[in-house]
């Protein structure tokens, strides 16, 4: 090893000398003809640069490999080419990447004007690992009867086969865990108004067909072998139903911005009483009550406040099934927790997050929420045994604020959770 | 303890080897560069604005950093200098460079017209669009107006009256003014009604493909540009340049099929320079896409010129409505800015984020009180500017500073602002922006320039301009200089002070130390006679000193020749 320093150095110094003694035979390069002067590097400096040449070589080849890349997607215009062959120039059509971990990668086409004016049309499909696959269309026309008065039809197919339930009460423990598939069609018609700006309301009817199976996860044991075994009451729902519900629900959004907003707020309400069709095992009704709010605080950092609760009550003696019970865990309710980690009747959560700009295009948050289901909110409600999780990330926004992409890390105290998201804001009711 | 040794004497040997330097001789300033020699035409070249972006935000940093000599010469303060300056580290004339205001002052009329030839755009009768604009950011078209004569067209965008049209002939007349080529840039209006389109006109449209250019697309166009209440549109016409276009020209390498290009552009003190003229135009988009190189016939000889064009996004213009607040001070891909505002969980809201986004639609923004000449961010780090020295920096700032008030007036009112307050917010942040160039310029390296060498009965007198007290940046009553002269690189007479004069008398003393040195050789040849005075200021009164200024002039001994100055050495 040393000789090869002792070596290096001596040609180093060769090369030096050699340098200083060619240049004392010329005159001042400042004095010579600019094109007769040497400009590039001497060979000390060729000679010097090389180990670092060779360690780098690596990524040079990556980025040299990246920019003839964008090159060609540049000058062929390939990304405009994919986004504007499905999206015309009067705004009215706009197809979108989405991904969520729930439903996997997919696309949101939404056509404006469709059939007639105020008509929207907005259908998405997207598909994700074992078999995950989720199709949605929907019709809405707020001016369809009157000016005040329009109607929604809409419908969706889903099929999330590795679905996780650990049984229900805020006590439910890790170590239960079991799997399963969840297939589920639904229809749904809504008479429609849009009293004030901002502001939807809707009531209407909703048919569900809804299949359990054995999951796909393989590591996990299945729900429908281990509930017997696994808990004290037997799971309702766990055959799956076919069901109808009557539907009401209010939404008011007076974001500035549908992106990464900095004011306003969203609210949405919804009361759904519910009853089996071929059966009469199950039935409920419930109240869910979701309040979002966004303040600047100071140039562009936003504090986004989240509050949300919901409330489910068994109709009569009929059962709730155990999908349609509160649900915490995952990327929308307490993201240090895998998805629908606690289950019960109702539920409670307050979110706080802190979004502060970091470049023109990306946002980075950090966030802290907590909540807890409960089996009967008003017997039994206690600020006790609250989930928490806390993380942060970042969010990517496109100069219309359409694009958004969302890393994220949330911390529990299971476990450490990452989630990527991408346009998901655009699936809103 | 060996190997250190000798790793430590390489080192010294190395810094030697590089600080050796030739005695000067008795020479004139190299004024030209030779490099219109006549060459085949060269392949036009084209710059994907990704590529040119990735290379320079990560490609070639990695390679900076991982090149041993460049933090050797870091370390050393022994930074590589411009490769095409002469010795009196001035910058030739060239095909990329054409010394002018800085050198030889234009008069006002001269200022105002920069490089118009008077070849205004005919718009009284009808204007044939030949083209669809696509080099450069701002959108638009080509015209042939009655004449025949071409014009690239650009509006300003609807809300903003005047904001890039005014930018980009401002900005034109500076760059042309200090020295390098522009195209002839002309305010003009239109009528949309004289608009039509020549035959065979395609245009690329949204999906990249070439479509004929319809007047659906005109209108296109014209929906997003700022109308006049009589509906006319105000556009600034930049006259088609002569030559077959080559396509953009890279800030770093060379045109390796353009034989007369010898010198790699990042080693080009007039692109290194041109930095500081950027940074005070507010031009943060100094790109390779906003350059077009020409191949050109000229007496006889076909070369290729070099030309910095689109200034749409300079002043307080953003190309596509105003400045963003953040430009200047922070560039597109900011890493190090962004781990800040991630650790500091943006509680550090930075000065520019306090600031309005615009000062108004016609300015947009542009302001000097948080400008900082010395920490300019451009959106795509420029590879030339990335490796100016103090002394390019310096030399920039000359060009700057050559502007006076009255004349940074003059061609700011050729920018045609509708409003005298937006003319006159303008006018006063240039001038702001100017005096802080200067004066972070001016102090980074020793400020006197113009050096002559008198003669007057055997009493020599080297007289000089102090930069920074001509600009009003220091008083001559607490500036001192000393002095001392050196002999081939050894000085040979203790230092003189003078003090509040721009003028260094060389006293009897040093005079026979010279004549000294002469006597001591036995063939005397006239570049023996060229001697240094070393010369540093100091702006306290004499308490602390500053960087020197060698300069290198011939003492004319025993013969009539007058003294003259051969070369003058900064130190970085």
């Amino acid at each position: 090893m040393s000789r090869i320093l002792i070596l290096s150095c001596l040609l180093f110094l060769a090369a030096s000398l050699w340098a200083q003694e060619k240049q004392e035979k010329d005159i001042p390069k400042e004095q010579q003809p600019v094109e007769e002067r040497k400009t590039g590097d001497s060979f000390i400096e060729t000679l010097g640069g090389l180990p670092g040449k060779l360690v780098t070589l690596p990524l040079k080849i990556v980025f040299t490999g990246l920019s003839k890349v964008a090159s060609v997607v540049d000058y062929n215009a390939l990304a405009l080419r994919v986004t504007d062959a499905l999206t015309n120039e009067d705004g009215t059509r706009k197809v979108r990447p989405i991904f969520t971990p729930v439903s996997g990668g997919g696309l949101i086409f939404i056509q404006d004007n469709f059939l007639r004016e105020e008509m929207r049309l907005r259908a998405t499909g997207s598909f994700g690992a074992r078999t995950r696959v989720n199709f949605y269309g929907g019709l809405r026309d707020t001016k369809l009867f009157s000016p005040k008065l329009g109607l929604q039809v809409e419908g969706f197919y889903k099929r999330v086969p590795d679905e996780d339930f650990f049984g229900i009460g805020i006590n439910s423990q890790k170590a239960t865990e079991t799997n399963y598939l969840h297939q589920e069609t639904n229809f749904e018609i809504e008479l429609i108004s849009q009293p004030f700006p901002r502001t939807l309301l809707a009531a209407g009817f909703s048919y569900s067909d809804v299949n359990i199976k054995d999951g796909r996860d393989p590591n996990k044991p299945s729900l429908l072998d281990s509930a017997a075994v696994f808990f004290d009451n037997p799971v309702p729902g766990l055959l799956g139903a076919e069901m109808g519900t009557l539907l009401v629900r209010m939404y008011r959004d007076t974001r500035n911005g549908t992106g990464n907003p900095t004011r306003g707020g969203e609210a949405y309400f919804s009361y759904e009483y519910a009853r089996e069709i071929r059966g009469s095992d199950l039935g409920y009704s419930k109240f869910t009550l979701d309040l979002r709010r966004y303040f600047e605080l100071f140039y562009q950092r936003v504090l986004a406040l989240r509050v949300r609760a919901e409330i489910t009550d068994n109709i009569g003696a009929r059962e709730i099934p155990f999908y349609r019970l509160g649900g915490l865990g995952g990327i929308e309710v307490l993201r240090g927790y895998r998805a629908s980690r606690f289950r019960d009747k109702d539920l409670l959560l307050a979110g706080i997050e802190y979004r502060f700009p970091i470049h023109p295009a990306v946002d980075a948050e950090a966030f802290f929420e907590e909540a807890r289901v409960y089996s009967d909110i008003f017997d039994q409600f206690s600020l006790k045994n609250f989930k928490y999780s806390y993380g942060g990330g970042l969010r990517i926004k496109s100069r219309d604020g359409n694009l958004v992409a969302v890393i994220e890390i949330a911390r529990s105290s299971e476990q450490l959770r990452f989630y990527f998201s991408l346009n998901k804001g655009l699936r809103k009711f | 303890m060996q190997i250190k040794k000798l790793i430590v004497g390489s080192l010294v040997i190395f810094a030697l080897g590089c600080a050796a330097r030739k005695p000067y001789t008795l020479q004139p300033p190299i004024a030209e560069e030779n490099d219109d020699g006549s060459i085949a035409k060269p392949k036009a070249q084209k710059v994907s604005l990704y590529e040119d972006a990735i290379e320079n935000v990560f490609g070639r940093e990695i390679d900076e950093f991982a090149k041993l000599p460049a933090h050797l010469r870091k370390l050393t303060n022994n930074y590589k200098q411009a490769k095409n300056v002469n010795a009196l580290d001035e910058v030739p004339n060239s095909s990329w460079f054409t010394n002018r205001h800085a050198q030889n002052p234009m008069t006002i009329e001269e200022l105002q017209c920069g490089p118009n030839s008077g070849a205004v755009p005919d718009t009284s009768g009808p204007l044939t669009i030949v083209a669809a604009k696509v080099e450069g950011v701002s959108p638009g078209c080509r015209i042939k107006d009655q004449k025949g004569e071409v014009y690239f067209v650009k509006f300003d965008f609807k809300g903003f009256p005047q904001l890039s049209t005014a930018a980009e002939v401002i900005s034109t007349k500076f760059t042309y003014a200090a020295g390098y080529n522009t195209p002839e840039n002309y305010l003009s209006v239109i009528d949309p009604k004289k608009l039509q389109i020549a035959g065979g006109v395609t245009v690329k449209n949204r999906w990249g493909r070439e479509v004929p250019m319809t007047m659906e697309f005109v209108q296109q166009l014209l929906d997003k540009a700022h109308s006049n209440a009589d509906g006319t549109y105000r556009i600034v016409a930049s006259k088609a340049l002569s030559g077959k276009p080559l396509g953009p020209f890279l800030y770093g390498n060379r045109r390796k099929d353009d034989p007369n290009d010898r010198v790699p552009h990042h080693h080009r003190r007039e692109l290194r320079g041109y930095k500081v003229l950027a940074a005070w135009l507010n031009n943060f988009d100094s790109k390779a896409s906003n350059t077009l190189d020409m191949y050109v016939i000229e007496n006889d000889r076909s070369f290729v010129r070099h030309y910095l064009i689109d200034f749409g996004t300079s002043l307080g213009s953003g190309g596509y409505g105003p400045a963003g607040r953040s430009r200047g001070h922070r560039g597109g891909f900011d890493i190090g800015n962004m781990l800040l505002r991630i650790l500091t969980l943006g509680l550090w809201v930075e000065p520019w984020e306090k600031q309005p986004s615009i000062i108004s639609p016609s300015v947009g923004y542009f302001e000097s009180k948080l400008f900082d000449p010395g920490d300019y961010a451009f959106i795509i780090p420029n590879p030339a500017f990335q490796r100016a020295t103090e002394r390019d920096g310096f030399w920039g700032a000359k060009l700057v500073m050559s502007f006076s008030d009255e004349q940074i007036r003059a061609i700011v009112e050729t920018g045609e602002y509708q409003n005298r307050a937006d003319e006159e917010y303008v006018i006063k942040t240039l001038i702001e922006r100017r005096d802080k160039t200067g004066r972070y310029w001016y102090r980074k390296i020793n400020p006197l320039d113009r050096f002559r060498v008198s003669e007057q009965e055997g009493r020599y007198t080297i007289e000089f301009d102090d930069l920074s007290v001509n600009a009003g940046f220091e008083q001559a009553s607490t500036t001192a200089y000393r002095y001392r002269i050196e002999y081939r690189g050894k000085a040979v007479t203790k230092y003189a002070i003078s003090k509040g004069q721009s003028s260094l008398p060389l006293s009897p003393e040093m005079i026979q130390a010279i004549e000294k040195q002469f006597k001591q050789k036995a063939n005397l040849r006239e570049e023996d006679q060229i001697v240094a005075v070393a010369i540093q200021t100091s702006r306290s009164g004499g308490r602390s000193w500053g960087k020197y200024v060698k300069v290198h002039f011939y003492f004319p001994f025993g013969n009539e020749k007058a003294p003259q100055v051969i070369a003058l050495e900064r130190e970085n």
